[in-house]
């Protein structure tokens, strides 16, 4: 299902799944465009840094969004066939990481031509993927249960999803927030990943690749999937009717 | 094997869906009101391994509802639904396929969302090409097939699949002629295969020609259940026969086979019925269901009352005593007495024989000088011409309550239902004893299908 979608997304148009690549970089063209030029920040390797924060944070918003969109696509599907209805969900975060393990390859061409020495830390970004795509799946679940009765938490997401762009440190290094606020940005397990991820790869931040990090990731991650999960499970079955 | 217990399933229609924010909002103060449909009520059913069964029934009468709860689509309102081994469901199709696909691809898709592996496709892809005829458009998209063709293409995914059991939802119109007899033929293979299959549709030759058994729905209670030369009649006829002891039995014909005077209560017609047909009728089984019922419904005040001490009950129209002794084991407490009475000496021989420690009599009430507390009485009533009249009999012998049971607003009445009661058969006040409870009951049971009211007549009591 999850090939399926990603061959029908990109069937139709001329680019095909150059668009899925293209999207997260012309984004990053954008920003860098503006942050580097116009604005600059005291970053080193402010280019890998902004990339990683955005396709991280993309990743997000792609899986929690379109399988919303996917479920309303699939309504017809639903109400004729019985099927566990959490595939629908796994299937577009299946397209979604498809599309992020792409733009991870595009990340490391930039990573090698800047020059910068790879690290064994480096390995941490595969835990790191780990536990985000389990946060995000909890996420997808939470939100895609409550959505057939509640269209409108589309739209708010959408909004919450622009919200917590700008509340984490994707475009802007964390020094500029006053230290104060320090730990409600980083009560946002994403701000943890991706500043976890920066460091294992770049080496910029500090003190994310501990152990404590990944504790409270991780915990934060299994319980959101955990209460997605339940919610989905006892709400689906109704999917039928109300969709 | 599939069992249904009970199952009710119940659409909220809302008047105005509200779902978005701003409908909430906006309307938040009014409430929200919707209808509730039923689109199943306390449907019992049970199909076996091997059967072939055809569901029949108007647009709307619940059909599709039914197959999309054994297939777990939908969850049902109250009661239980078992299945015994996988579904495969044929519910209105190509509703999984994705147009922008090659065939090739949707039947990957669709065999997936069946719940088939890669390999089990890849097995049976060759044969599912084969049995649709698509040979020639394996890589076209599947929007640019005809409507016809996608549907030969969904079936054939369908049927190469598996299970044990198959849902067939209404979709074989729409194929040609050869690609019909294909399925048929496929039929014949599933029914010679042990599996079951659950058919709905409107072609009455083909549920004719190859369910075992039918199923009528009409506004989502099951009407009747048998064999198609049993059921199909009734479906085409429009159900002239509510009386539903025959698709129960296997007889269809069962009540009244004996030639009905027009004298319904001569002593010789009801003779012959309890000595020829009763107990293969069912009779004894239907009293036992009418007295429950009429005992269910009645009133708690009227229901402790007839528990004192020394009441004396009497059971009018008793037949062979069978509802006598229901009252009886409910009733009889500290020397309550219960006596059965009827006119035929046939049923009477009989109900001593079954419950000796019950009085029964064959006198006619006329002859009786005694009066008693209470006199019940259920489906006796209507086969009289003048039902008031007896009413008054029976009332001149009653001390405190007349409870009565009789079929209401009979559509079609059997033969031997002279009367069809109404609401206004029921006048508030009899002499000095007045209508104190009135209630109609629907019920759906192979005993009877319709409605029954059950009525209290009570003395000095101003209505």
């Amino acid at each position: 299902m999850a090939i399926t979608d990603f061959k029908i997304k990109y069937d139709n148009s001329i680019l095909g799944y150059l668009w899925s690549l293209l999207k997260p970089l012309l984004m990053f063209g954008t920003l860098y465009l503006v942050f580097s030029v116009f604005v600059r920040w005291e970053v080193e390797n402010y280019r890998l840094y902004l990339l990683l924060g955005i396709i991280l944070w993309n990743f997000l918003s792609e899986v929690t969004l379109n399988s919303m969109v996917l479920l309303e696509g699939k309504a017809s599907i639903i109400k004729k066939i019985y099927f566990p209805r959490w595939i629908i969900v796994v299937a577009s975060s299946l397209t979604s990481l498809l599309t992020l393990v792409l733009n991870i390859g595009v990340f490391f061409l930039f990573f090698v031509f800047s020059g910068i020495h790879f690290r064994i830390s480096a390995l941490y970004l595969a835990v790191y993927l780990v536990e985000l795509y389990i946060f995000v799946l909890g996420l997808a679940l939470f939100l895609c249960s409550l959505f057939p009765r509640f269209r409108d938490i589309h739209h708010i997401w959408e909004v919450f999803v622009q919200l917590g762009f700008w509340a984490t440190p994707i475009i802007y290094p964390i020094s500029i927030v006053p230290v104060k606020y320090h730990k409600f940005i980083f009560l946002n397990p994403v701000a943890r990943i991706i500043q976890g991820c920066r460091e294992a790869l770049i080496g910029s931040g500090s003190d994310f690749l501990g152990f404590r990090n990944h504790i409270i990731i991780l915990s934060v991650a299994a319980c959101l999937f955990v209460v997605g999960l339940a919610m989905f499970n006892k709400l689906s079955r109704s999917f039928a009717e109300v969709l | 094997m599939i069992a249904l217990e009970n199952v009710t399933k119940i659409f909220r229609l809302p008047h105005d869906i509200r779902a978005t924010l701003r409908q909430r909002f906006v309307s938040i103060l009014s409430k929200n009101t919707y209808e509730e449909l039923y689109a199943l009520h306390d449907i019992n059913l049970r199909v076996n391994e091997g059967e072939f069964l055809g569901i029949i029934g108007k647009n709307g009468a619940g059909k599709s509802t039914l197959l999309k709860l054994i297939a777990k689509v939908i969850e049902p309102t109250s009661g239980k639904i078992s299945v015994g081994g996988n579904v495969a469901p044929f519910l209105e199709l190509w509703v999984g396929f994705q147009g922008d696909l090659t065939v090739r691809d949707n039947i990957f898709l669709y065999g997936a969302l069946l719940g088939m592996s890669r390999q089990e496709i890849e097995g049976k892809y060759d044969w599912i090409i084969d049995f649709s005829g698509l040979e020639r458009f394996i890589d076209a998209k599947l929007k640019n097939l005809s409507s016809g063709m996608q549907v030969r293409l969904g079936f054939s995914i369908t049927v190469s699949i598996e299970s044990p059991i198959l849902l067939v939802d209404e979709v074989l119109a729409v194929g040609d002629i050869d690609f019909q007899q294909k399925c048929y033929n496929v039929f014949e293979n599933f029914k010679k295969d042990g599996r079951t299959i659950l058919f709905v549709s409107h072609d009455l030759n083909a549920i004719e020609r190859f369910c075992d058994r039918v199923i009528l729905l009409e506004e989502g209670r099951l009407r009747c259940d048998g064999k198609p030369e049993q059921v199909l009649p009734m479906y085409i006829h429009g159900c002239d026969q509510p009386d539903t002891n025959n698709a129960a039995s296997g007889n269809t014909h069962c009540c009244g086979n004996t030639e009905i005077p027009t004298d319904i209560n001569a002593k010789e017609y009801w003779d012959k019925r309890f000595s020829e047909d009763w107990e293969l009728c069912e009779g004894p089984k239907q009293s036992e269901f009418f007295y429950k019922l009429a005992i269910k419904n009645l009133p708690r005040k009227v229901f402790y009352n007839m528990k004192k001490e020394n009441l004396s009950i009497l059971d009018w129209g008793c037949a062979e005593g069978d509802g006598t002794n229901l009252l009886f084991k409910k009733f009889e407490r500290k020397g309550a007495k219960v006596e059965g009475l009827d006119i035929s000496d046939i049923a009477i021989e009989k109900a001593k024989r079954k419950y000796p420690y019950i009085n029964f009599r064959d006198t006619p009430l006329e002859n009786i000088n005694d009066q008693f507390d209470v006199i019940f009485t259920s489906n006796t009533l209507e086969h009289f011409q003048e039902p008031y009249w007896v009413l008054r009999k029976l009332l001149m012998h009653t001390r405190f309550y007349l409870v009565g049971l009789v079929p209401f607003q009979e559509q079609n009445p059997i033969a031997e239902h002279f009367y069809v009661f109404g609401r206004s058969s029921f006048p508030s006040k009899i002499s000095d004893f007045a209508l104190v409870y009135f209630r109609v009951i629907d019920v759906v049971s192979k005993y009877w299908y319709g409605r029954q009211a059950l009525f209290i007549y009570m003395k000095g009591k101003n209505a």
